[in-house]
């Protein structure tokens, strides 16, 4: 089996009060992905300014559907998030305003935990960095809130260690 | 004196009616207005009964003692009107006004398979014309600046920051202070002492308390939120008998809780769907002719980038009789229409259009009778990060906060009050104008003192323009007030030794034994110590920088754990243990190299909140009314009052002597 590796690099905040997603995401560690291959690009660098108006960049629709590395902070949402969270280029802290998500900038990014679909998502502090398989494109998750682009977390890395003899 | 004619709400705790129970009967059986509610002579409001339990239903009403028909739920049905949730049953009276003040009973019999429930509602119906006997000319012109989250506190630093005192006194008065009418306000919930944001502007709009996240209706089991018992606004109100124009402007999304608040009727505050489609699809029963602020994403066309709209965050299909008792058209009814082009709606309906303060400039000269201005994608940016645009003073990689937001070119809260009052007043009937200054919350959530301070001053320079506006143009009453107050923010006193000499300072955020006083707090100069802080005021009316020496010491009474620089907060920066790529990616992005991070620079002094979730709250304090009007109207607004004495007294000064302008339709 061919583990799926996902690099998430903490803050020191999160790295000293390591939640349930924190350690998740410590435990496969950094550098654990082949990060050589996997394109790197900055949330800026998602969307451009066209005759339309703003968009998603030629860059991000050509990355479509392949494993990006993407870095920024985890918005601080004032709910509770299950299953995923929201990726934006800095810091930033949405209140129950503007249906929770009014403070998020366009090329805010919505992370699926995919390996944690129904667990809430502890809010880490700094800036992290997430790979998996880039979406673009409108889509509303179940409730209703609509993403522009997505990122199909990895799952994280679990090593394949032979049983222990049992005594 | 007039005050006393504001009769308090019969039931402190302002209760859904409650029900009495005969035999194995129907369970949550409720009756809504609900017991307590006040309303104006002849606003509308829809009545409604639902219980839970096993159908058929049966149900009937009485209206001081007369029986009332409903206008939806076939008797003897499990279906009744055909849209309460699984389970439920309910019946409506849509769009129900009582024209005779005083105290009215209505009682209402609620049955199923099982047995039956009796419930009852007392509510009160407010004199319009209680300021006829003393001869008070009405206003023309209603306008309400909502300073969310603006205490006592919020005004004090805004006055101290913009002038300064000397000698014991300021040297300068904020707009709001000039205002004659000061009072208290309690803005106690209606199920808590402490309230959000989403009823309390409902208070100031219906009259009426509203359950959290809920704008102009009253609680109800029913397939949608659209669907949910409706209270006439003020705005609709005096859209109908008056045929006065709506304005709604505010530096949050316009889908967000206050603004909405002024005309939308939904039980989900979180719907920006259906809430935006609201605001063109009834605007003919509120005489809506301005909208602005961010959100640009709710009027976008799905499959557009950038757009939030969806099906989920929609209604579809109100009721026929909600449409006949509101008088609205049939094109009122709602679809499940995602790809809708609102922008283009608006733009047909006849809304000029601006999405950049130039643009706005551009709109107002072209003198549209309405006015769309949409001005980002979600929430509109703080004024302080709009100005450093303006002064083109960057961030340290040259990059401006607004660039990140992709809304470079954003107007100021008194620029857009000045282009809604250009557009309104071209209705000679008048306008209510609702204005909310959203961030003076949202800053004092993170406790970012200096950005709160900002805010404060932006409403305060809006204040101004609608200040002049009224004493040129008469007929008009202003009041200023807020929702509530947040972080419970506190005045300490000023830094002392300079902002250099603090930033310079070693970290302080490992001296956590209580026998050793971290650095920082050293700094905080108390009583004789404070002095008098003096900024130096720009052109533009805002301090050439916040960290000035001697700058304004700000606590929270009921914040979250931090850690305290003294010092403004320019950016988020990377981790200094992250690795180079990464830092050298953020670096790329405009974080630089200065160990601050948001909500917790790096080397403050640490200070454990009195609460947890990392944020300040909202607080139980009264908040200040300050009034201002043609007339003598503003003297209402001495004293201390509840949050929904606001609207009847503002309706007063609106219907005082009954007047009828044009529409002719009584109240």
């Amino acid at each position: 089996m061919v583990p799926i590796a996902l690099a998430v690099v903490l803050s020191i905040a999160a790295a000293a009060a390591p939640g349930p997603l924190a350690a998740a995401l410590a435990a496969s560690g950094p550098g654990s992905a082949p990060q050589g291959e996997v394109p790197a690009l900055l949330l800026a660098e998602l969307v451009e300014s066209g005759p339309a108006g703003l968009g998603p960049s030629a860059k991000a629709r050509a990355l479509a559907g392949r494993r990006v590395r993407l870095v920024g902070f985890m918005a601080h949402m004032e709910e509770p998030q299950v299953g995923a969270f929201w990726l934006a280029p800095h810091p930033v802290e949405c209140d129950e305003g503007g249906a929770g998500t009014g403070d998020l900038p366009p090329e805010a990014v919505r992370v699926v935990v995919r390996s944690r679909p129904a667990e809430a998502v502890e809010h880490l502090e700094g800036p992290i960095a997430v790979t998996g398989v880039l979406e673009v494109g409108n889509q509303a998750d179940s409730g209703g809130r609509v993403s522009a682009f997505r990122l199909l977390l990895d799952v994280p890395y679990r090593p394949s260690v032979p049983s222990p003899a049992k005594p | 004196m007039r005050l006393t004619r504001f009769v308090p709400p019969l039931a402190a705790a302002f209760l859904l009616a409650a029900a009495e129970v005969a035999l194995a009967a129907p369970s949550s059986v409720t009756l809504v207005p609900p017991d307590g509610a006040r309303l104006l002579e002849g606003q509308r409001f829809d009545v409604r009964v639902e219980g839970k339990g096993t159908g058929p239903y049966t149900a009937t009403l009485t209206i001081d003692g007369k029986p009332a028909a409903f206008t939806s739920g076939a008797q003897n049905t499990s279906t009744t009107d055909g849209i309460s949730s699984a389970g439920w049953g309910g019946f409506n009276l849509r769009g129900h006004a009582l024209r005779t003040p005083g105290l009215h009973t209505l009682s209402a019999t609620f049955a199923d398979a099982t047995g039956s429930a009796t419930v009852t509602s007392r509510i009160q119906v407010v004199d319009v014309r209680g300021g006829r006997e003393d001869g008070r000319e009405p206003v023309r012109n209603v306008i309400i600046f909502l300073g969310d989250g603006m205490g006592v506190a919020h005004r004090t630093a805004a006055r101290l920051v913009k002038y300064g005192v000397a000698g014991g006194d300021p040297l300068g008065r904020l707009e709001m202070d000039g205002f004659p009418g000061l009072g208290l306000v309690s803005t106690h919930s209606l199920n808590s002492i402490v309230t959000d944001s989403s009823p309390g502007m409902a208070c100031y709009s219906t009259g009426n308390h509203a359950f959290n996240g809920q704008e102009g209706v009253y609680p109800a089991h029913v397939l949608s939120p659209f669907y949910q018992p409706r209270v006439e606004y003020m705005g609709e109100y005096l859209h109908r008998v008056k045929g006065t124009s709506l304005g709604i402007v505010t530096t949050a999304d316009v889908e967000d809780a206050t603004p909405a608040a002024n005309m939308v009727h939904t039980g989900n505050r979180n719907a920006g769907t259906g809430i935006c489609d609201q605001y063109l699809d009834e605007a003919g029963n509120s005489g809506l002719a301005v909208l602005m602020g961010g959100g640009r994403r709710w009027f976008l066309p799905s499959s557009q980038f950038g757009s939030s709209r969806g099906d989920a965050t929609d209604y579809a299909g109100l009721p026929p009789d909600l449409l006949a008792g509101w008088g609205l058209p049939g094109s009122a009814v709602g679809a499940s229409d995602s790809g809708r082009d609102l922008l283009a709606d608006f733009q047909r309906a006849g809304f000029a259009y601006a999405d950049t303060a130039t643009a706005l400039r551009g709109s107002v000269a072209s003198r549209p009778h309405k006015l769309l201005g949409l001005f980002g994608y979600g929430n509109m940016n703080v004024a302080l990060d709009k100005i450093a645009k303006r002064r083109g003073t960057p961030l340290a990689d040259g990059t401006y906060v607004v660039d990140h937001y992709h809304a470079p070119d954003q107007p100021m809260l008194d620029e857009m009050t000045d282009a809604a009052l250009s557009v309104l007043s071209r209705n000679r009937r008048g306008f209510v104008l609702m204005v909310e200054g959203a961030h003076i919350d949202k800053q004092s959530h993170l406790m970012d003192a200096d950005r709160v301070i900002g805010e404060t001053i932006e409403l305060d320079d809006a204040v101004g323009v609608a200040r002049r506006f009224a004493e040129k143009s008469g007929d008009t009453v202003i009041v200023v007030l807020a929702d509530h107050e947040c972080s419970g923010f506190s005045l300490i006193g000023a830094l002392t030794g300079g902002a250099s000499a603090a930033a310079a300072l070693p970290s302080d955020a490992a001296t956590l034994d209580p026998t050793k006083t971290p650095a920082r707090q050293a700094l905080a100069g108390t009583y004789d110590a404070a002095g008098f802080p003096r900024y130096s005021i720009q052109p533009d009316g805002y301090p050439a920088t916040m960290d000035a020496d001697g700058k304004v010491l700000v606590g929270y009474g009921a914040g979250g754990d931090r850690y305290e620089t003294w010092l403004s907060k320019p950016l988020p920066v990377t981790d200094s243990l992250l690795s180079n790529d990464i830092k050298a990616e953020l670096r790329g992005r405009g974080y630089g190299s200065e160990p601050i991070q948001r909500l917790s620079d790096q080397g403050g002094f640490y200070l454990r909140g009195q609460v947890t979730g990392g944020q300040a709250v909202h607080t139980a304090s009264d908040i200040p009314v300050s009034a201002l009007s043609s007339g003598d109207w503003w003297k209402d607004f001495v004293g201390i009052q509840t949050n929904t004495d606001v609207f009847f007294k503002l309706m007063r000064a609106a219907l005082a002597g009954g007047e009828r302008v044009g529409r002719g339709e009584r109240p």
